[in-house]
């Protein structure tokens, strides 16, 4: 465990060795929230609902998917193809670690960089524009919604090991990282609520593992009445991509040529 | 019994053969064609606890692919691998507690922060007993004269303190076996000769393996009573250094300086040197003369361009 712990903080002091960067990210993730927010506000602000969001609710889905973003989608997985191709995994495969728990670690680390900057961004946003967000009091409600988070996070995870793991057998890691985000932002349901979808669409995205990314955890933090087979179905997909990720791992590894070191 | 063993190990690789040119490339996206390259075909070695053998061959000969085999980063195409009774591949924690590899310029400490975090997370990572990781780092920090630099980014450090830096990080946790591949590649000669000094020291009171390849003769020389030459995959010669001479190199030099003062040399085939010697002590007014072997760095190096 004191293994993994070091990581964990030794990944935090690299952060903070590039001070500009880490200020500029935080910026970054300030204009994440502000450009959906005029966006909406130019459509809602004077008032009316749009599939049933009104100005009110549609804030709160945004200032909820972005501390959801901040703590789900977080990750230093996502170098995992870039690290197979430039051989830079060869420095964590050599030392006596579980592989996935040393990247889980790294991703943790991330998740509390952004956790801890979101305290300070969140209120200065609330503070400047006061948007109208709704507060969950429920204490069970919260529960689910921390655990549904959780596994939203593994999800995540997992399907960043699966397109990592492609650098074992291509170079060409970018193009699919890059189509994976841009499916991110849609079937997240990141740029907006996935419910203004048709009915058809979204039992179709229901079927994928994305939505229990951000979209369904926040439907379960509001209240939601299916929460429990949303969370059945966030532990299935867990399930499967955890078995999926660690037989392509395995099968990436045979393959693995430690170039360039 | 042997730390290590290799037996009948062959790894080989595929690779995509580029067509020439644009309308190749095009080609090649439709219709790519593959081929397998042969990095290491049919070795096999073994190596005894305390020995430090020198693995040397020109580039691509295979040296640094054994040593990733050997270290469980790659998997054989067949043949098996032994190091300390473990299937390298396995990856056991107990064996990669008791390895350890060193690779040239290739950094594997924390490049923003200092050596001196790089090494407290291998105390964690390699679960080394606090006054054993003191002592340990206490010692190889002064053998390598390292002290002034610990609490310096990595980054900023030369080429030759990153070195030293890299091998007190290999060697904290007392590995049983040492794979060093290039470890004085691109360092300035006062660099090299302090490096290999302290491998030197190091083999000297450990009794661990050591496997090391090197393109500077001068290492091996130094420091390898035993040596095994490869040459595209294939083992040329394994055994000791001294060896190699009368294996490979079928001429001795014959030194003679005239009563004038002038020095003249003759490279003569092994079976003529007494007919050879005996015409020049008879034609020439020779003072004094030398016969001695060609120098090994000689022979090795046209051993590599014969292949």
């Amino acid at each position: 465990m004191k293994k993994y712990l070091s990581i964990f903080s030794i990944t935090l002091q690299e952060y903070f060795v590039y001070r500009l960067n880490m200020f500029m990210w935080r910026v970054r993730q300030i204009f994440v929230f502000l450009l959906p927010y005029f966006l909406w506000r130019a459509v809602l602000g004077g008032g009316g609902d749009i599939y049933g969001y009104d100005f009110g609710s549609i804030m709160t889905y945004l200032f909820g998917t972005t501390i959801l973003r901040s703590l789900v989608m977080g990750s230093r997985t996502v170098d995992l193809g870039w690290m197979i191709n430039s051989g830079l995994l060869t420095i964590p495969l050599m030392r006596p670690l579980n592989m996935f728990r040393f990247l889980l670690t790294r991703d943790a680390a991330d998740k509390l960089f952004n956790l801890s900057f979101m305290f300070i961004e969140i209120p200065l946003i609330f503070l400047v524009f006061k948007p109208p967000v709704f507060l969950q009091t429920d204490l069970l409600i919260l529960l689910y919604a921390v655990c549904s988070t959780l596994l939203a996070i593994l999800i995540y995870f997992y399907i960043n090991i699966i397109f990592g793991s492609l650098g074992f057998w291509t170079r060409d890691v970018w193009a699919p990282r890059f189509l994976l985000m841009v499916i991110l932002e849609f079937a997240t349901g990141a740029m907006f609520p996935l419910d203004m979808l048709s009915n058809l669409w979204q039992k179709a995205l229901l079927w994928t593992p994305f939505p229990y990314l951000l979209f369904i955890p926040l439907r379960i933090y509001l209240g939601s009445s299916e929460t429990m087979v949303y969370l059945l179905g966030q532990l299935v997909w867990v399930t499967i991509l955890s078995l999926l990720s660690r037989y392509i791992w395995k099968r990436g590894l045979l393959r693995y040529e430690a170039e360039g070191r | 019994m042997s730390v290590i063993s290799v037996d009948h190990l062959t790894k080989s690789y595929q690779t995509q053969k580029k067509r020439e040119g644009l309308s190749g490339s095009l080609r090649d996206l439709i219709n790519p064609i593959y081929e397998d390259k042969t990095a290491v075909n049919d070795i096999s070695f073994s190596i005894d606890p305390g020995e430090l053998v020198g693995f040397i061959g020109p580039n691509g000969a295979g040296k640094t692919t054994t040593l990733k085999t050997l270290s469980g980063l790659l998997y054989p195409t067949s043949g098996s691998v032994s190091v300390l009774g473990h299937n390298p591949w396995d990856r056991k924690n107990t064996f990669l507690r008791s390895i350890s590899l060193v690779m040239g310029q290739k950094n594997q400490l924390w490049w923003d922060l200092p050596a001196s975090e790089s090494f407290a997370l291998n105390r964690d990572i390699y679960d080394i007993p606090e006054s054993t990781y003191k002592r340990n780092l206490d010692t190889l920090v002064e053998m390598l004269d390292l002290g002034s630099v610990l609490g310096v980014q990595v980054r900023k450090l030369s080429l030759g303190q990153r070195m030293k830096a890299e091998l007190v990080a290999a060697l904290l946790h007392d590995p049983k076996v040492l794979f060093l591949d290039e470890p004085t590649i691109g360092l300035d000669v006062t660099m090299q000769s302090q490096v290999r000094k302290f491998i030197k020291t190091y083999n000297e009171s450990h009794d661990g393996a050591i496997m090391l390849t090197s393109h500077y003769m001068a290492d091996v020389v130094e420091l390898c009573k035993r040596v095994i030459i490869i040459s595209e995959g294939s083992i040329l010669y394994d055994g000791a250094l001294s060896g190699v001479i009368s294996k490979f190199s079928s001429h001795k030099i014959v030194e003679v300086i005239l009563e004038d003062g002038t020095t003249k040399t003759y490279k003569v085939l092994r079976s003529k040197i007494a007919e050879r010697t005996s015409k020049i002590l008879h034609d020439l007014p020779v003072s004094d003369i030398n016969i001695k072997e060609v120098a090994i760095e000689e022979i090795i190096q046209q051993v590599f361009a014969k292949k």
